[in-house]
């Protein structure tokens, strides 16, 4: 019996973690602003992130070539993103869930958008240092 | 008999261990997080420790389990100080580290008793105390995670390492609850799910943290609760 409560206590709660972990990693890139650049690159005629926006920026920013710094939170977030396409369908028919779900891609999107932002400026700074290092 | 697939686990976790200490040390925040840190190198003792029986008397061996369960046991109660150390962490300003020193302390006791009386009359008494103690101090753990967690999304943490210090955390305790509690409930589970689980969960612990402390700022995140950031 006492295992059982356990059991349930424990898988629900490590779901809540699992999401509120995934959140942190990707409201952490909030506050930082993305350039014009990203939405050039990206062929955006608008200057907001929507939640489809992620599939558009992730290859993108594989594109630019292998950055450490967020390669690994790349990932992550990815999964996460994948997760929540599948929640989006099952919930479907849940307008909270449908919001919500909505909400949190749009967040992975703007992740994604900082990504590149960051990974093209690493690009043009190896060019730069390519090119004088060969003059 | 431990694999390549055993001794890699073994070798990230010890590394990440190692990575935690070294880089609060570098930046200074050995003292701010003293208690994760504090465990943190007690870990990578024990799992010196552990690997030390482990070569000399094996894995299945006596000597090996008290091993497991004593230095397990010492962490976990190590774990509590830490939590605690959080929770001052989290309410910091509020004068709550009496109250919060008192509730750990009654639960701790109030766990070990009712483990006692759970185990009491079994045939391997010992063994049974230590697995239903270690089962139910982790559940605790997720408890009072939960609440902590709870609590830095309700106030809206700010500090994004000290978030996913304790998200992390949760992660590691729901976890490692879950999976004694379906050791007690599945016996026949132990020797699959048991061999590997643990070493795993285990190792995910100082892993995240080690990212928190070298890749994420302290500042710069609004943490926001599920159903708000819906709105």
């Amino acid at each position: 019996m006492m295992a059982s409560l356990i059991c349930a206590f424990s898988v629900g709660a490590f779901l809540q973690f699992l999401v509120s972990y995934c959140r942190s990693l990707v409201l952490s890139t909030r506050q930082v602003q993305v350039s014009d650049q990203v939405f050039e690159v990206a062929h955006l005629k608008s200057h907001a992130v929507a939640a489809n926006d992620f599939e558009r920026f992730l290859p993108l920013a594989r594109l630019c070539g292998s950055y450490k710094q967020d390669r690994m939170r790349l990932r992550v977030v990815g999964a996460y993103y994948a997760a929540l396409n599948v929640i989006s369908r099952l919930g479907a028919m849940v307008p909270s869930i449908a919001t919500w779900t909505e909400h949190e891609r749009q967040h992975c999107s703007y992740f994604a958008a900082v990504a590149l932002d960051r990974r093209i400026a690493y690009s043009r700074e190896l060019c730069l240092q390519q090119a004088s290092n060969a003059l | 008999m431990i694999g390549p697939f055993g001794y890699a686990i073994w070798l990230a976790g010890f590394l990440a261990e190692a990575a935690v200490v070294v880089c609060a040390l570098y930046r200074r925040e050995f003292t701010r997080y003293l208690a994760l840190n504090l465990y943190v190198a007690l870990n990578g003792i024990a799992d010196c420790c552990l690997y030390f029986c482990f070569q000399r008397y094996g894995f299945d061996s006596q000597q090996y389990f008290f091993a497991y369960y004593s230095t397990d046991l010492l962490l976990c109660l190590i774990m509590y100080l830490l939590i605690v150390g959080l929770y001052r962490q989290v309410f910091d300003g509020a004068n709550i580290t009496r109250y919060l020193r008192l509730a750990a302390s009654g639960l701790l006791v109030a766990t070990a008793v009712f483990s006692y009386f759970t185990a009491r009359g079994h045939e391997h008494m010992t063994q049974k105390f230590a697995v239903e103690l270690e089962q139910n101090l982790n559940f605790i753990g997720v408890i009072l995670t939960y609440l902590l967690a709870g609590s830095v999304l309700k106030m809206r943490e700010k500090r994004a390492r000290l978030a996913q210090i304790v998200f992390a955390l949760g992660i590691y305790f729901s976890a490692t609850a879950g999976t004694y509690a379906l050791r007690n409930l599945f016996p026949a589970l132990a020797p699959a799910l048991l061999k590997w689980a643990p070493v795993v969960i285990a190792t995910w612990l100082p892993v995240a943290w080690a990212y928190s402390f070298i890749r994420v700022p302290d500042e710069g995140l609004r943490m926001t609760p599920l159903a708000v950031s819906a709105q």
